[in-house]
């Protein structure tokens, strides 16, 4: 079993929360929260606060555990309708990605491949990943294009930096409680994927530090992100377009030559989104390992890719679905990101030893 | 176009099943993998064969979407 360093998870967790989090759920968060997109992302950073704290309390009391392990041995049936509650949780994930990978790809630069195809590539880039060592080839990954990714961002900044209109921004004081909270709902929901890393870790314990820095490091890059956007879009323009974020790194001219700045940036977010369907992935594998012991999980990544291929499609009738569910499909995820992890702190202790 | 999404999706079972062959060790677990593969398969089936039938997350929004204060918003913001 590979043991994860402590950069490789914080890594994980934070390409966990942003790599989706820049899609199309931008736009519907700059029409609810105006131009105090930031304060959307202060509460959700609070918010997921709890949940990791109360899955890393869990993960200390069954250390040298994964979480699904911990489940099966305190309570075998339980635990294990538990865990397929979850691995439905990352199976949902994981086609929600592929579908709106392949959408974007579809809608934004190849638009005479079918979605299918440029679904079918991801999934078998993601395979490649899990198949052949498990997490620790995806870790490894994510160490060099998590790591270009969050250095893009403040090269972000830096290119768009002349375009910026502070007017964008006002007026600054002028909140809308409601909206924020309407942008809060969306958006907690993506990030809150995070929870996944919890999971994850199968020597040793989750720590919470090591959550609160994924988080912050989602956070941080996406609060920079979504308000450079506001500054160089602004909020009406931003509001209407499908994928907003994507439109901001299209206007970066940095030289005559390097016009096309979108497509370098686009191969890493790419890179980066393969990483996080490979995470959904290998939790769906480890789950079924722990549903049934002995159960070969690098066996298991095939049926379960092919499975998720034919749920991306299944799931959503069109991709105008897969932008108006941003709206209610929080309501099921908050049931995995907050309900079952307070479920687990509260129900799931060590068998006590029998003394004598 | 149904023959052909349908044999390209038997196509890819096929090879997972291959590249897995020889390493199971408990019949069940292999029945296992196959079960996920036939659920797989059913899944794609019903998609390529029924395209405008039921998609549950779609119709999933469409009955929560009523409960929901903001849910005439969409994309394009407000006029």
């Amino acid at each position: 079993m590979t043991k994860l360093t402590r950069r490789q998870l914080v890594l994980i967790g934070a390409l966990f929360s942003l790599t989706d989090a820049t899609m199309s759920v931008q736009a519907q968060m700059a029409a609810f929260a105006r131009q105090h997109l930031w304060l959307v992302y202060v509460i959700a950073f609070l918010a997921l606060l709890v949940p990791l704290w109360m899955l890393s309390r869990v993960s200390a009391r069954f250390p040298g555990r994964d979480l699904f392990q911990a489940l099966v041995e305190r309570s075998p049936f339980t635990g294990r309708v538990l865990i397929f509650l979850y691995i439905l949780y990352f199976l949902w994930i994981a086609a929600r990605d592929v579908r709106l990978t392949g959408d974007f790809f579809n809608i934004a630069l190849l638009k005479r491949t079918p979605v299918g195809v440029i679904a079918a590539i991801n999934i078998l880039a993601a395979v490649s990943l899990v198949r052949p060592a498990g997490i620790g080839v995806l870790a490894r990954s994510s160490e060099i294009y998590g790591t270009v990714l969050f250095l893009i961002i403040p090269l972000v900044f830096i290119a768009l930096f002349k375009d910026m209109d502070v007017s964008y921004l006002m007026p600054l004081f002028e909140i809308d409680p409601v909206g924020v909270l309407h942008g809060v709902w969306v958006m907690t929901a993506y990030m809150g994927d995070i929870i996944g890393i919890a999971f994850l870790v199968s020597e040793g314990v989750f720590r919470f530090r090591d959550g609160v820095l994924a988080l912050g490091l989602a956070t941080s890059g996406l609060l920079v992100i979504s308000m450079l956007s506001v500054l160089t879009l602004s909020v009406p323009v931003m509001s209407a377009m499908t994928f907003p974020l994507y439109e901001m790194v299209r206007q970066i001219r940095i030289t005559d030559f390097l016009d096309r700045f979108e497509l370098p940036v686009l191969a890493v977010w790419a890179t980066a989104i393969i990483c996080k369907i490979g995470y959904s992935l290998y939790l769906i594998c480890l789950g079924c390992k722990r549903l049934m012991p002995g159960l070969p999980g690098q066996r298991m990544v095939f049926p379960a890719a092919l499975l998720i291929f034919a749920c991306s499609f299944w799931f959503f009738e069109n991709a105008v679905d897969m932008i108006n569910m941003n709206l209610t499909m929080p309501l099921a995820e908050y049931l995995f990101q907050f309900v079952l992890p307070a479920v687990l702190f509260l129900t799931l202790w060590p068998k006590r030893e029998s003394r004598g | 176009m149904i023959a052909r999404d349908l044999a390209l999706f038997l196509l890819a079972i096929a090879a997972g099943l291959a590249a897995d062959w020889r390493r199971w060790r408990k019949r069940s677990h292999f029945w296992f993998a196959c079960a996920v593969y036939a659920v797989a398969f059913a899944i794609w089936a019903y998609h390529v064969k029924a395209h405008a039938a039921f998609h549950p997350v779609s119709e999933l929004h469409r009955l929560l979407d009523v409960w929901l204060p903001f849910g005439d918003h969409n994309i394009l913001g407000e006029d």
